[in-house]
């Protein structure tokens, strides 16, 4: 018995645009694979992209370790005035956004549109705002 | 002799005769021995005898006359010898008189046979009579063995056909049945087999299980076992004990056997809602069951190999736990040799088996191939060796792991989980909080648990009961009770925010209960949720 590798459990395909990049991640993002989403989105922010918009729509389940990638990738990319949305994420993951607070830190947006709206308006960290209608997907 | 050693071509003047005469003092009194029995041709010089040679009907026989005394008379027959037209005609010498030694020197260098001179006429015409009969005879048996040879071709035709016929009647995969995997392989020698496995429902629940392995190979344990296999089936339709389906195929074959032939079987019949299995073991290898702790013989026989004795066949049972799995396989895979007079052996085969525990059927059937293969990479072809694994899946409500630390970091635990999961019946939503809470703890466990000296091991087990899940996690690492660490942050800003401590706030979430206990030096933690299904006739709770 081998077990699956990260590579089985996720998958993704990254798409350059003029002022974004659009990253499709496709599987489970747990304590194996996330070290593969890591390298893929520190991949983009080493080549000096700073708004990235993640398809979250097929993404079955993240982790903790997942979390923890999330939460470093947002928080430098607000430190750089860049941006970070999630968008379409399904029902199980946005309750563990909910569970660990994680929706009060991240953008997450029902659809590629809005995440465009999103990143092309004056993003800044949900949280340092007091505003708590901007939060979305209560 | 039989018929066809018997000369065939009676009119021996047919044979063609050349005398290479080159002193032309014997031409008048080999004629005058040879021309009424044969064709008869001369030659006086070398060159026109290779003529001879080389034309469109050649010499059968050549006689040569030795002229010159010592070595120099043997120069013309070593230069016929060695021209390839020619290497197959045998040459009689005709040798002087004054040199007693030529002939049996002739003999020693690749002549048929001498005759000294002065010729006698009546002992030169017996002698190449002699030489006639056993060309005539070479030239039958060479007509004989090309007709076999045609003959051969066309049976290896319609051997590979028929190879082709039984592997296309093999049966496929029982169909997807949430309770028993089941995979089964075939490696043959280039001839039809007398091997055989089989696999039909004999109703929704209970599976039947046929391997077998008739007593020859070739065209005869073919049709045998094709015969077995379609009374096997016959017989099952209104029986339903193993014993007496196997008493009854016996019977049957006793009565048609003029061949006496035999075949070696094992009938089992696993009902995938208990685990029970039943089987007759009529002088075949013992099936092996290969659990989580252990691999079995099951040694018990239940009467000879079908077709050598009217005695009655008995049965046996043994219930199979979950996750176990039934090996059933012909002496092909044990009697395989390395080269170096040493068996695979059953030995081997079990050890090979018990590293596979837990594992698919069809990756446990792959990996005995590719060991079987390995081991017997030096020595011959390999014999023809079937395999059939038969999992029993249970009833998809518990699922036992144990991991080293290796294990933790790899995903291994993916497979066996994934597995589980698909046979559980479980709600989809509840899938992903098992994999998160395990996923959590294996990776807290591998992060903070290793202590100095001690090889980290973990024990999960998930347990479907009713409407509760349990997931029980134990560990022999560092004392840690994951309820009194510290809250994690959930509230602080982006940049403020601190990860640590979300995993086991999560499992806390996603469970209902949680509760800890160090003891025997191990940290034990017990996570119970209650499970809402939406079923028919299950009752419907609000969450």
């Amino acid at each position: 018995m081998t077990g699956n590798t990260s590579q089985d459990k996720v998958s993704f395909s990254t798409e350059v645009l003029e002022d974004h990049v659009n990253v499709t991640a496709i599987g489970e993002i747990d304590s194996t694979s996330s070290i593969k989403f890591e390298h893929e989105l520190r991949k983009l922010i080493t080549k000096g992209h700073t708004k990235i918009a993640v398809n979250a729509e097929h993404i079955s389940l993240i982790t903790s370790a997942g979390l923890r990638v999330l939460l470093m990738m947002a928080k430098e990319l607000y430190r750089v005035s860049g941006g970070f949305v999630l968008y379409g994420c399904q029902p199980g993951v946005v309750e563990v956004f909910r569970i660990t607070g994680f929706d009060s830190i991240l953008h997450l947006v029902d659809s590629y549109e809005d995440a465009l709206t999103e990143l092309g308006g004056t993003l800044t960290p949900l949280s340092d705002t007091k505003d708590d209608s901007q939060r979305v997907f209560h | 002799m039989s018929d066809w050693l018997k000369p065939q071509d009676t009119d021996e003047k047919n044979f063609l005769i050349l005398v290479v005469d080159e002193s032309r003092l014997i031409k008048h009194v080999v004629s005058e021995a040879l021309t009424s029995h044969y064709q008869v041709m001369t030659a006086t010089t070398f060159n026109v005898g290779m003529q001879a040679i080389h034309s469109a009907t050649p010499p059968d026989l050549i006689l040569l006359d030795i002229v010159m005394p010592g070595a120099e008379g043997f120069e013309t027959f070593r230069r016929f010898r060695i021209d390839a037209a020619a290497t197959h005609i045998p040459i009689i010498l005709l040798t002087a008189e004054s040199d007693p030694e030529a002939g049996p020197k002739g003999l020693t260098i690749g002549a048929a046979d001498f005759v000294a001179k002065p010729i006698v006429p009546d002992v030169l015409r017996a002698r190449v009579a002699i030489h006639v009969q056993l060309r005539q005879q070479h030239i039958a048996l060479k007509a004989a063995y090309d007709t076999i040879q045609r003959q051969k071709e066309h049976v290896e035709q319609a051997l590979i056909l028929g190879r082709d016929l039984q592997i296309s009647l093999l049966p496929g995969m029982p169909d997807k049945d949430n309770r028993i995997a089941a995979a089964a392989s075939m490696t043959r020698s280039l001839e039809v087999s007398g091997d055989f496995y089989d696999f039909f429902y004999l109703d929704p629940n209970r599976l039947c299980v046929c391997i077998a392995d008739v007593s020859d190979k070739g065209v005869p344990a073919a049709l045998f076992m094709g015969m077995c296999k379609a009374l096997i089936r016959a017989k099952s339709e209104h029986l339903l004990s193993t014993a007496d389906i196997v008493t009854a195929v016996n019977e049957q074959i006793l009565k048609q056997n003029k061949s006496c032939m035999f075949v070696t079987l094992i009938l089992a019949i696993l009902d995938a809602r208990t685990g029970q299995l039943t089987w007759t073991n009529a002088g075949h290898c013992p099936p092996l069951l290969v659990g989580s702790h252990e691999t079995r013989t099951l040694k018990a026989r239940h009467g000879l190999p079908v077709g050598t004795s009217d005695a009655p066949f008995s049965e046996g049972t043994v219930l199979l736990t979950e996750d176990e799995t039934l090996f059933l396989y012909t002496d092909g895979a044990t009697a395989i040799n390395n080269g170096k007079g040493e068996r695979f052996g059953e030995t081997r085969l079990i050890e090979e088996l018990s590293h596979r525990e837990g594992s698919e059927p069809q990756s446990v059937l792959t990996a005995v191939t590719e060991a079987i293969a390995a081991f017997s990479k030096d020595s011959g072809p390999v014999d023809d060796m079937t395999m059939v694994a038969l999992r029993f899946m249970g009833h998809g409500k518990r699922l036992e792991i144990a991991l080293g630390e290796s294990a933790m970091a790899a995903g291994i635990l993916d497979e066996r989980l994934k597995m589980f999961l698909v046979h559980s019946q479980l709600p989809d939503a509840y899938h992903a909080s098992i994999k998160i809470v395990l996923d959590e703890l294996l990776t807290n466990t591998h992060k903070f648990g290793k202590m100095d000296g001690v090889a980290l091991k973990a024990r999960i087990s998930v347990e479907i009961e009713a409407q509760n899940l349990t997931i029980r996690f134990s560990d022999n690492g560092a004392p840690f009770n994951p309820l009194e660490a510290s809250a994690a942050d959930i509230s602080s800003p982006l940049a403020a925010r601190s990860i640590g401590g979300l995993g086991i706030h999560l499992c806390r979430n996603l469970m209902d209960q949680i509760s800890y206990e160090r003891r025997d030096g191990k940290n034990e933690l017990t996570l119970t949720k209650q499970i809402f299904t939406l079923r028919q006739g299950a009752p419907i709770v609000a969450a």
